[in-house]
């Protein structure tokens, strides 16, 4: 078939694997030029240093409960205003953040290692392990990942572990693909085959040919993840399902402000505001180091 | 062409046969007894027995499968364990309220996102390229249930123009809209910022071309430029990206719809899963999976018809 060059492109860059050729990058610019990528570093390393100093940050006790202080709007004692039961709910809110960034986090590295592991031998072995593998794949997709997680929590229990599995499980098989893909490229050149004919184990030329070339340019797309697995983690929390009170999470806090809506707004409205800055910030890291690398995309944003 | 079609729609009943499967022994294999989820925590061990059995939860497997699978291809997805009722008949209340607001959010996607991402790319650099691009980036992330609750708070409880609660009785569809408005719109305005981020960086692509410089040389008019020469070749790939949206915005639906307290099935598999209802969790999410693949396979279809120029393989 012969298309437009132009549109040849586009047509095959739907089911074509990204090429690693294209991940590496070619010219050294510093994304670190873009005042967008500067200032989310910036509110992200505030953001992780309130979670991990929560104890010494938080004005008060996330947990101690006040119950003439009931509902109460934002005032000077207490920036954000207080809950049903009167804790202050800024102070929720920065212990929340330990726990939706550590869940994002760890939940991202827990479907990292299944999705290289998976996707790379499914990639490089080939044969039935890779259709049995990427059928899997193709089915999992299919349903929306929050539901896998909700699935996997109703299984697996709710708890602050149980969590990181279920929502590294649900992203796993986005991450299988992404890996897989760039394998089927890797592998075709001569030094791997060099590498064969050598009578090198696959083993090795798994772990010191394949995977050096592989991850690095996965942990750069799985920051984009990372906040994937913060929003899922809130949703399930938010649903009930996820983090149980009374320990803290931003879904949790968005559940409970909720119920209590028309009277103590200020519960959602922070809650939801700290978690959308997150995701966005983590968004726009993800994005410029995903561009960074590929410098198809480059040429676009240079274009803008 | 013919033949292409019939291979998604044999890959898409495959699809939703393997769902099916995993569901099916997921639930099964990972920990947790609905027969204590039915009977509560104190029932005696011999009324758990007899409920089991009744239950035919204890029956091998591979039999519990086959017996599900046969009445599955009937139609039949069984009763749920806590409300009695047949999946089917539940399904069937809920499934329209999803699908109505699914498609309403892509609607609003659609009609906020193109016309902004083409004024974005017809202004490119100007004050509002700028002003969309902020607002693209912040509202692409931000999750949609907290859109919905801020919705929720200032259209719902401070200025009170829309309902809070309920989706309205389907014999009255001026409620159904009206309480249909906040919910779209909490789904569709990420979704909007994300067509908008789509549609002006194909349109900035297509507007390069050498026939829009040719369009241009003929005198014809910019309107007419962007609208018929340009635009129309920029929302191929915006229609491709459609399949993928509907599948998030499925997902997205579960939780709109407990911040407003609709009926769907989002609620319903959030309920029978809390509930270990078995038969109403593997009903629903082959209901929701075979939808999110026959949407996808549907934009696949519509691809070729929008652009004679791609062929099936």
């Amino acid at each position: 078939m012969l298309l437009p060059k132009r549109f040849r492109k586009r047509v095959t860059a739907r089911i074509s694997p990204i090429s690693i050729d294209e991940c590496i990058p070619t010219r050294s610019e510093s994304i670190w030029q873009r005042p967008d990528v500067r200032i989310a570093v910036i509110v992200l390393v505030v953001i992780t240093l309130l979670a991990i100093f929560a104890p010494l940050v938080a004005p008060y006790d996330p947990d101690l409960q006040n119950f003439r202080n009931r509902n109460k709007p934002p005032t000077l004692d207490h920036l954000c205003g207080t809950d049903y039961y009167g804790r202050d709910v800024l102070s929720r809110v920065i212990y929340g953040a330990r726990v939706s960034l550590a869940i994002g986090f760890l939940a991202t590295a827990f479907a990292m290692l299944i999705g290289v592991t998976l996707g790379v031998s499914a990639g490089f072995l080939g044969g039935r392990l890779e259709l049995v593998v990427m059928r899997f794949v193709d089915v999992m997709m299919a349903i929306p990942m929050i539901i896998t997680g909700l699935l996997m929590v109703a299984a697996l229990g709710s708890g602050f572990q149980t969590l990181i599995v279920a929502i590294g499980i649900s992203m796993t098989p986005r991450l299988i693909r992404l890996a897989r893909a760039p394998v089927l490229v890797i592998k075709q050149r001569e030094y791997i085959q060099a590498a064969r004919a050598l009578g090198l184990p696959n083993r090795i030329i798994i772990f010191s040919h394949i995977i050096p070339q592989v991850v690095p340019p996965l942990i750069v797309i799985a920051t984009l993840q990372v906040c994937h697995a913060i929003v899922i983690e809130a949703s399930i929390s938010f649903l009930g399902l996820g983090i149980q009170p009374p320990m803290s999470s931003w879904g949790g806090l968005l559940k409970e402000g909720l119920r209590n809506l028309p009277s103590a707004p200020w519960i959602s409205l922070t809650a939801g505001v700290v978690l959308t800055i997150t995701v966005i910030v983590l968004n726009i890291l993800g994005d410029a180091l995903r561009d960074s690398l590929d410098p198809r995309l480059r040429g676009r944003i240079r274009a803008q | 062409m013919t033949k292409y079609i019939l291979l998604r729609v044999v890959y898409l009943f495959l699809t939703a046969f393997a769902v099916l499967t995993i569901v099916f022994f997921a639930l099964r294999v990972l920990p947790g007894d609905p027969v204590y989820a039915v009977l509560g925590g104190e029932a005696p061990p011999e009324i758990v027995e007899q409920t089991r059995h009744e239950l035919g939860f204890d029956r091998p497997l591979y039999e519990q499968f086959a017996i599900y699978l046969s009445s599955f291809i009937q139609g039949d997805l069984g009763v749920s364990l806590q409300s009695k009722r047949p999946v089917a008949e539940m399904i069937a209340m809920m499934l329209p309220h999803t699908v109505l607001l699914a498609l309403a959010a892509i609607a609003t996607g659609l009609i906020i996102g193109v016309p902004l991402g083409v004024m974005a790319a017809v202004k490119r650099n100007g004050w509002f390229d700028s002003l969309s691009r902020i607002i693209g980036v912040s509202f692409i992330a931000t999750p949609p249930f907290f859109v919905a609750i801020i919705l929720l708070l200032v259209f719902g409880f401070w200025i009170g123009a829309f309902p809070i609660v309920g989706a309205g009785e389907w014999n009255q569809p001026w409620d159904i809209l009206h309480a249909l408005i906040l919910p779209a719109l909490a789904l569709g305005i990420p979704k909007a910022a994300h067509m908008m981020r789509f549609t002006r960086s194909y349109m900035l692509e297509v507007l390069n071309e050498d026939y829009i410089r040719t369009a241009r040389a003929k005198g014809l008019r910019e309107r007419v430029v962007v609208f018929t020469h340009a635009l129309k070749n920029a929302l191929i790939p915006v229609v491709t990206i459609l399949g993928n949206q509907l599948g998030q915005v499925i997902g997205g639906a579960v939780l709109i719809e407990t911040v407003f307290t609709r009926p769907g099935m989002g609620r319903l598999v959030v309920e029978a899963i809390s509930g270990r209802d078995f038969p109403v969790v593997q009903g629903t999410i082959v209901v929701f999976s075979f939808f999110v693949a026959t949407s996808n396979m549907l934009v696949d279809l519509a691809y070729g018809l929008i652009d004679p120029r791609v062929r099936y393989r």
